[in-house]
């Protein structure tokens, strides 16, 4: 078409909707889930026991995952409500977000998927983490807790196996949270929930590195388990990350290849400095030759802390990238 | 008898968007605002019109692009909405209950034609003074969209904006009754819904530009683009 430049035909917008409060959210919601996936499937498939770490590790990430839920709910509604005073609609937002999955059986939006997995998950984290109260650390001081865990000590392999189911979905759902936006090419690409949960799941490991690390076993037999872990979450790590990047690559290929929109957010992506130095150099690859480095050397263990904090730090840039990208492609002229 | 049947079958609503027609008055968004209590005040609006300037140097013209809720059959911003605000009627018009609206904007998001906005809360107590109390539609903060004028074409008129459109550039039909002519442009493919490849199955067609219609704004663009190349 003689005098049409192409781009007349489309228009690009950045979403301005969901802002820092989102990345936050999806950040520490990938986290803890991995956090409680990780434990659960260390005691229940692989039977390692380290009660302390296990018990822990759910504890935290149920409280990481509920803390970012309070930066998804500032972020997208109860602010503005918050700040006018509003009580009654802060209430409407919790009845409304998990009423409706529970009453009206709506449960098709992801969001709606994600309240109802959070709570379930965070409750029965919190069952499965009392019953090794017993022989935690701190916690098998505090008798009341003691006395709860042993009532529910039958219950144990139940609460495992239904936790381990949970916190799966719990450690991959944000990638699709993202997903119902056919015009944004960043959000609605196939591969962002595998690339959410690989991320997920690294800096799930990450903080397993830095306990194993850190938290010396009480007694020789729990310090050679915990050994065995470390060993287990370093080389895991480092698979993951390889899968990451190679995700990574997954995803910019089909952006650029998808369509027009698709290849915009890819020519914008690619030359952010930030993206590319911040996130994929120093928050993916620089850890990953550390982890590899320590791994095939068996010394500079000390590089380890700071692998696993650079892992955390790409972990939060990967999400707050991808919602700082979420780029409309309208189909009209501007 | 027939006649009848056809009279109580749900109507399959359509609304057509000829490009070659529109001169751009806004007419059509003055007229939603006023039927729909919009936000003017804060220019949020339910339909707007796109323009852009087409052509190159000093051969350039001005192209408009009429837009609004697409009433997407396979709809977007219903999958994402997570409290069943955004609901569909039985004649696939898409719709708020603002009353289950907590403003999460996972529709907002969602929806691939910029369709949706929020009403504030603001928004609501400058409605309330305008219009009154007693007669604004708008009682509380909610994510707010295009209806096809629902109250309107329930009763059998037209929505406000095709009501009011002086170009007849936005048309109004029941696809169920094919002999009328602004069916008979969607039936026969000269309308075509936007962005198909998206398969939100739209319910708001356009008509291409004509780019054979020398006296169209756009063509005028371009031909004198090709003349004074040729020169
Ligand atoms: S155009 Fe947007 S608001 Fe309208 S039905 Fe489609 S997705 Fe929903
Ligand atoms: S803003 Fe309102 S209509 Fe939109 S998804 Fe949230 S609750 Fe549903």
């Amino acid at each position: 078409m003689v005098g049409v430049d192409f781009h007349q035909l489309l228009t690009f917008e950045p979403q301005h909707h969901w802002g820092v409060g989102v990345a936050i959210y999806l950040f520490l919601g990938g986290l803890g889930g991995a956090m409680v996936l990780l434990a659960v499937a260390n005691k229940m498939l692989l039977k390692r026991d380290d009660p302390s770490l296990y018990a822990w590790s759910t504890i935290l990430g149920i409280v990481l995952v509920n803390f970012g839920a309070l930066f998804l709910l500032m972020d997208m509604f109860i602010w503005d409500s918050f700040w006018h005073g509003h009580i009654f609609e802060i209430l409407k937002v919790v009845y409304a977000t998990f009423g409706a999955a529970l009453f009206n059986g709506n449960l098709h939006p992801w969001i709606q998927i994600g309240a109802l997995t959070v709570g379930i998950s965070s409750a029965l984290g919190i069952l499965w983490a009392l019953t090794m109260a017993d022989r935690a650390a701190i916690l098998k001081n505090i008798s009341i807790i003691v006395k709860l865990g042993q009532a529910l000590k039958p219950f144990e392999n139940l609460l495992g196996w239904v936790l381990l189911a949970f916190s799966t979905v719990l450690a991959f759902y944000t990638g699709f949270l993202l997903s119902v936006a056919p015009s944004i090419p960043s959000w609605s690409h196939p591969l962002l929930p595998v690339l959410f949960f690989i991320s997920a799941l690294s800096t799930g490991t990450a903080w397993y590195m830095l306990w194993t690390y850190f938290a010396k076993g009480r007694d020789e037999q729990t310090q050679r388990v915990r050994e065995k872990i470390a060993y287990q979450v370093e080389w895991g790590d480092i698979v993951l990350i390889g899968l990451e990047l190679l995700a990574i690559l997954a995803y910019f290929n089909y952006l650029y290849y998808a369509n027009a929109g698709g290849k915009y957010v890819f020519d914008l992506m690619t030359s952010d400095v930030g993206f590319i130095g911040l996130f994929l150099v120093l928050g993916l690859i620089v850890p990953w030759l550390l982890e590899l480095f320590v791994a095939v050397k068996h010394s500079y263990r000390f590089l380890i802390p700071l692998a696993a904090i650079l892992v955390l730090f790409g972990g939060f840039l990967l999400r707050y990238y991808i919602l700082h990208y979420g780029i409309y492609a309208y189909p009209w002229p501007s | 008898m027939s006649e009848n049947k056809s009279r109580k079958k749900t109507p399959n609503w359509a609304f057509v968007i000829d490009l070659n027609s529109c001169i751009g008055c806004n007419a059509c968004m003055a007229a939603c605002a006023q039927e729909n209590q919009t936000p003017y005040w804060a220019e949020k609006f339910r339909t707007k019109v796109e323009q852009a300037e087409v052509g190159r140097g000093d051969n350039v013209g001005r192209i408009f692009f009429p837009r609004l809720c697409m009433h997407c059959q396979n709809t977007p911003c219903y999958y994402a909405c997570p409290t069943g605000a955004t609901y569909k009627t039985p004649e696939g018009v898409v719709m708020v209950d603002q009353d289950k609206c907590i403003g999460c904007e996972a529709c907002v998001t969602a929806c691939p034609y910029d369709a949706r906005y929020r009403y504030e809360l603001e928004d609501v107590e400058v409605n309330k003074k305008l219009f009154g109390e007693e007669f604004s539609i708008h009682q509380v903060p909610h994510v707010d969209k295009c209806t096809f004028c629902y109250h309107r074409i329930t009763k059998g008129l037209e929505p406000a904006c095709v009501a009011t459109c002086p170009t007849d550039c936005r048309m109004w039909t029941d696809l169920n009754n094919p002999e009328d002519p602004v069916a008979q442009l969607v039936l026969s493919g000269r309308a075509k819904p936007l962005a198909e490849h998206l398969g939100t199955n739209p319910k708001v067609y356009y008509i291409a530009l004509d780019t054979s219609k020398k006296e169209s704004v756009f063509m005028e663009a371009v031909y004198s683009s090709e003349r004074s190349k040729e020169k």
